[in-house]
């Protein structure tokens, strides 16, 4: 055994913390408190055949870590408990407050006088402008609420390796998630969105077992893993800001506005339910013939993922919405003794199988196979509904069933490689294919040829590059099943990605005649129509000299062309390049700098309809995304004065430049809707542009053997443009948002810290 | 003098002792040491080869004598020798990956002598600055505004990537990419009363879980990316443009905020009775 020893070291400091604004996103994954900080420490040693391994990072903080590791040859445990923050938003704004965990609410006062005062008006006045009016001041004292949620990650496993060939491995996990996020969807419907945050109260946990044999011939491995997730809590009940009675009406999702002021006086949404998995696996990898590498690996798997104990809501909580009021309805809508079940029997079966089999026939080539099987099997009981609720305002008689969505992906592909030198060449193939239930295609194939290079220039210069050509086709093609959807009966062809091609009577061969596409259906979803794939990859490293200085320069592109479409999207294509180099002369210096360009280019066409389905092209509309992002990034590492003084550098630039180029014919329904308006058809510029600086030095002095006083600095700033995001507008047409801050900062940390080490 | 790396595994006790090593090779061997490849029974023999004659030279003429050099052995070498032990666990499967084809040693990632991660070994301290050697442009997604804790130094690339494997796609450690995403986002297995099918077959059809501009990881910003698959009658089809944006004339709470998500809240699955619209 290896000599006995003990190394360590501690690190602490103190911070000084200054953001400019409360914006939440310099803190979105991490702490940086001011005052007193313990950042490292760690212990770490042997004594005889024992070893330890005691780690921490960011001691007592939200993003704090704890590892250890303890044990010798016959059994060893490792655990790690991770904090995680994500922090979503700071600062903002509700009406409502969570009266207990899940249930948010206003006073009953507040909601009375909303109504009242919604009541007494002419109906036609009930706009915008009446709405803000009347909830501005409650909203200028509005509550103020922080997004965020914080994950407690620990993880367990004992190993216990009684001889060298056979382990076995004990797994334990447990992760709690708690905080809030921003809810979206907590809505009344079209003229009433209601953003509250989402309590979250997660856990999930996971117990596993593996084991595993090697011997001279290959390994053989086991395991199985029970894994389960409850949520603390079921359903997020939220006040409905406007109403404190329960009321209904034809159009009471569209309230309130002149068409109605009815709805319900809370809503409730249901939260994610518990679910469990089991997970088993067996495996093999057997060295078939040691001189020619030759190795045969076979994978198989089963799980099995469960829904079966949360209750189900009720269709509405609304009380109003009964035969007696809402004749549509069959019966007494908010009890759920009238839901055809009472809780979901959801039941998935996965099953996979893999082999791949590689070996070296001879020195210079090499043959790889491999054969992928997944297949989700969903056993889940189908329910059917006479109808539902929308937005808890009004009974829809429209009947829905669910619907067991299962899929199987098969994946083959076989390369052989040859190496001619200092050149090695690769061609091979691929195919995957996919079996899917319930969709507007039965099959979809991608068949792809692959070639690959690596060519080395002694030891200075190594070049890689791959190329990959595919084609993606379908099977099986019923494309108005895309509309049934959850529907018992699917109405006529709603949706332009959903009319058949012939047969669908004069209104949708009219609609189909506009496409422009002749025969073949141009309007299937892009995740099953036609597509051509390309894939080029390239990475030249230079090491010239002593080796001490290296340049790289790569290019990487994808380019999905969905080339038989005309609506949905139609390409996506993706180029990036980078030059990068790093050079360390000596052992006092190192240094490296990269710049990475990146564009991203989406094309996609849509087609606006009232109703109906338009069937004219004026009233088409396309969206051309163009992405383009500049990374830089430089840093060094500089012995000043060996066992002295050292200084740490190190800065980061990322500019991305997203643009949403849109365009629709004059005389559209598009352009003909803005004519009011007296603008046109208008692109969005601020696509989610950002800017982020980092800047971060770093001195240290080795005062003594084992002592180091450092003094740093780190500043980051951050700027966004984004055009969905709000700025202290709380209440907009029909909504209330609660524009949490997570936009631009500047961020200025300085710190000392002392470090220890023996 | 480099010898081929040819030599099999030295049967017998090492016929020296690794304090004759540390002589010349202080701080490696202190290295080592430090790791479970110190416990080694042939010691520096182990990946070196015999050392009898590399020493007797040294103490007699004061000059090395011949010894494996893995940092001039090619990528197949290398490889040979480190699988001799660790050809198991998560490196059962290396033979014939992508990494193996594309002539990667061990000592592309890994170093035995000067590591400087704290686990692992890893000549970076932390694995993506490995990673991202090869695969810049998933440096440059890492910055995205919208992104894993990567940067943050909460999650690593090896979280959802096995870089020795080559059984599974993109080297990622489960059955299917759902899979492993449910592993942190377990709340959204289900299975749900309503189902969203390509949520159900596959997370990187919305997201790209390497990082994106757009909220939640997105490949493209809500609703024209909900409008890819959604061309219905009334709302879905219609064109939300500026004029429809935070800072447009005709605000809609369907193109601000979280655009179809405003009201569209379980798109990844819903269990209420009267969420077939996925939302409730």
């Amino acid at each position: 055994t290896a000599e006995d020893f003990q190394t360590g070291e501690v690190n602490l400091g103190v911070n000084q913390l200054n953001v400019d604004t409360d914006s939440s996103k310099f803190l979105e994954y991490r702490d940086v408190p001011s005052g007193v900080v313990a950042p490292y420490f760690r212990l770490f040693g042997q004594k005889g055949d024992f070893r330890y391994d005691f780690l921490g990072s960011n001691i007592r903080q939200d993003d704090q870590r704890y590892r250890v590791k303890l044990g010798n040859d016959k059994i060893r445990v490792e655990g790690d408990y991770n904090e995680i923050p994500h922090r979503f938003g700071n600062d903002g704004h509700t009406l409502l407050q969570e009266t207990s965990e899940g249930v948010w609410q206003l006073s009953n006062t507040l909601q009375g006088a909303f109504q009242g005062a919604i009541t007494a008006a002419p109906r036609p006045s009930v706009n915008y402008a009446f709405l803000s009016k009347l909830v501005g001041p409650s909203l200028d004292a509005a509550n103020h609420v922080d997004l965020k949620l914080e994950r407690e990650r620990g993880n367990v496993a004992v190993r216990l390796t009684p001889t060298k060939a056979f382990d076995v491995r004990v797994t334990y996990f447990h992760e709690r998630r708690v905080g809030d996020r921003s809810a979206s969807g907590t809505s009344f419907g079209f003229g009433n969105v209601v953003e509250l945050p989402e309590t979250v109260h997660y856990v999930t946990q996971d117990f596993g077992a593996e084991a595993q044999y090697n011997g001279s011939w290959g390994v053989v491995r086991a395991g199985l893993h029970y894994n389960w997730f409850n949520n603390g809590i079921e359903s997020l009940s939220f006040d409905n800001p406007f109403r404190v009675t329960d009321s209904t009406d034809a159009s009471a999702y569209t309230a309130p506005g002149s068409g109605s002021i009815g709805g319900p006086s809370h809503g409730l949404m249901a939260l994610p339910p518990d679910n469990k998995a089991w997970v088993g696996n067996v495996g093999a990898t057997f060295k078939l013939h040691e001189p020619t590498r030759t190795r045969l690996n076979v994978d198989a798997s089963y799980g099995d993922f469960t829904q079966d104990q949360s209750p189900f809501i009720p269709y509405t909580t609304n009380t109003a919405i009964t035969p007696t009021s809402n004749p549509a309805a069959p019966f007494v809508a908010a009890n759920p003794a009238n839901l055809p079940a009472q809780h979901l029997d959801g039941k998935i079966k996965r099953t996979s199988f893999a082999a791949t089999f590689t070996s070296r026939p001879a020195d210079k080539l090499s043959v790889n196979a491999r054969f992928r099987l997944y297949e989700t099997t969903n056993d889940t009981t189908r329910l059917s509904f006479p109808g539902y609720t929308r937005f808890d305002g009004v009974w829809e008689a429209i009947p829905r069933i669910s619907v067991p969505y299962d899929y199987k992906n098969q994946r083959f592909d076989a390369t052989a490689n040859y190496d001619f030198g200092e050149v090695t060449l690769e061609a091979g193939y691929r195919h995957t294919g996919f079996d899917r239930s319930y969709r507007e295609t039965e099959k979809t194939k991608e068949n792809a040829f692959v070639a690959a290079a690596i060519l080395r220039g002694g030891s200075w210069a190594l070049l890689r590059a791959s190329y990959e050509k595919g084609t993606r086709g379908y099977e099986g093609l019923e494309i108005e099943r895309s509309e049934d959807g959850s529907q018992v009966k699917p109405g006529a062809p709603a949706n332009l990605l959903a009319i058949p091609a012939e047969g669908g009577g004069p209104v949708i061969e009219k609609t189909y005649a506009s496409f422009g596409c002749g025969g073949s259906p141009c309007n299937i979803r892009f995740d099953q129509a036609h597509k051509k794939v390309d894939k080029i990859g390239a990475n030249l490293q230079l090491t010239p000299g002593n080796g001490n200085a290296t340049f790289a320069v790569g290019y990487f592109r994808t380019n999905d062309d969905y080339d038989q479409s005309r609506y949905g999207l139609l390409s996506a294509k993706y180029d990036t390049v980078t030059v990068e180099a790093d050079w360390s002369p000596g052992e006092k210096t190192s240094v490296y700098a990269f710049y990475t360009y990146e564009k991203q280019v989406d094309a996609q066409r849509g087609r606006q309809s009232g109703a109906a389905v338009s069937f004219t092209t004026l009233d088409d509309w396309t969206s051309n995304v163009n992405d383009k992002t500049n990374s830089f990034g430089a840093g060094g590492k500089f012995t000043l004065k060996p066992e002295k003084w050292y200084l740490d550098l190190f800065g980061r630039y990322q500019e991305v430049n997203g643009n949403n180029d849109i365009a629709s014919p004059t005389g559209g329904a598009p352009e003909l809707a803005r004519r009011p308006l007296k603008v046109g058809i208008t692109g969005i510029p601020a696509y989610d542009d950002t800017k982020i600086w980092t800047l971060n030095a770093e001195l240290r002095y080795q005062f003594a053997k084992a002592w180091t006083f450092g003094l740093g600095g780190f500043y980051e700033e951050y700027t966004i443009s984004d055009s969905n995001s709000l700025v202290n507008q709380h209440y907009v047409p029909g909504s209330f948002f609660l524009v949490a801050n997570d936009g631009d900062y500047k961020a200025k940390v300085g710190y000392v810290r002392v470090s220890y080490r023996w | 003098q480099t010898v081929a790396v040819t030599a099999p595994k030295p049967e017998t006790h090492a016929a020296f002792d690794v304090a004759d090593c540390k002589t010349c090779h202080e701080e490696a061997v202190t290295a080592v040491q430090r790791t479970r490849h110190g416990g080694l029974e042939q010691q520096c023999a182990s990946c070196h080869g015999p050392l009898d004659e590399h020493l007797k030279s040294n103490l007699e003429k004061g000059e090395p004598g011949p010894v494996i050099k893995l940092s001039k052995a090619s990528a197949g070498d290398i490889n040979k020798t480190c699988l001799g032990c660790h050809e198991k666990a998560n490196q059962a499967n290396w033979a014939g990956s992508t990494h193996d084809r594309r002539k990667l040693a061990c000592t592309s990632c890994h170093s035995i002598h000067e590591y400087k991660s704290d686990h692992a070994q890893l000549k970076t301290a932390r694995d993506s600055e490995n990673c991202f050697t090869c695969h810049p442009a998933m440096r440059a997604k890492s910055l995205r505004t919208s992104h894993h804790p990567l940067r943050e130094g909460k999650i690593e690339c090896a979280s959802c990537h096995n870089p020795h494997d080559s059984t599974r796609p993109k080297m990622i450690k489960a059955e299917w990419t759902t899979e492993l995403c449910l592993g942190c986002h377990t709340e959204k297995r289900g299975p749900f009363l309503w189902e969203h099918a390509p949520v159900r077959e596959n997370c990187v059809l919305c997201h790209d879980p390497h990082g994106s501009n757009h909220d939640k990881l997105l490949v493209a910003k809500l609703p024209f990316l909900c409008q890819r698959c959604h061309l219905n009658t009334r709302h879905p089809g219609t064109l939300y443009d500026g004029t429809n944006s935070a800072s447009g004339v005709n605000i809609t709470n369907r193109a601000v905020e979280h655009a179809c998500k405003n009201c569209h809240q379980n798109v990844h699955g819903g269990n209420a009775p009267s969420g077939p619209y996925l939302g409730r």
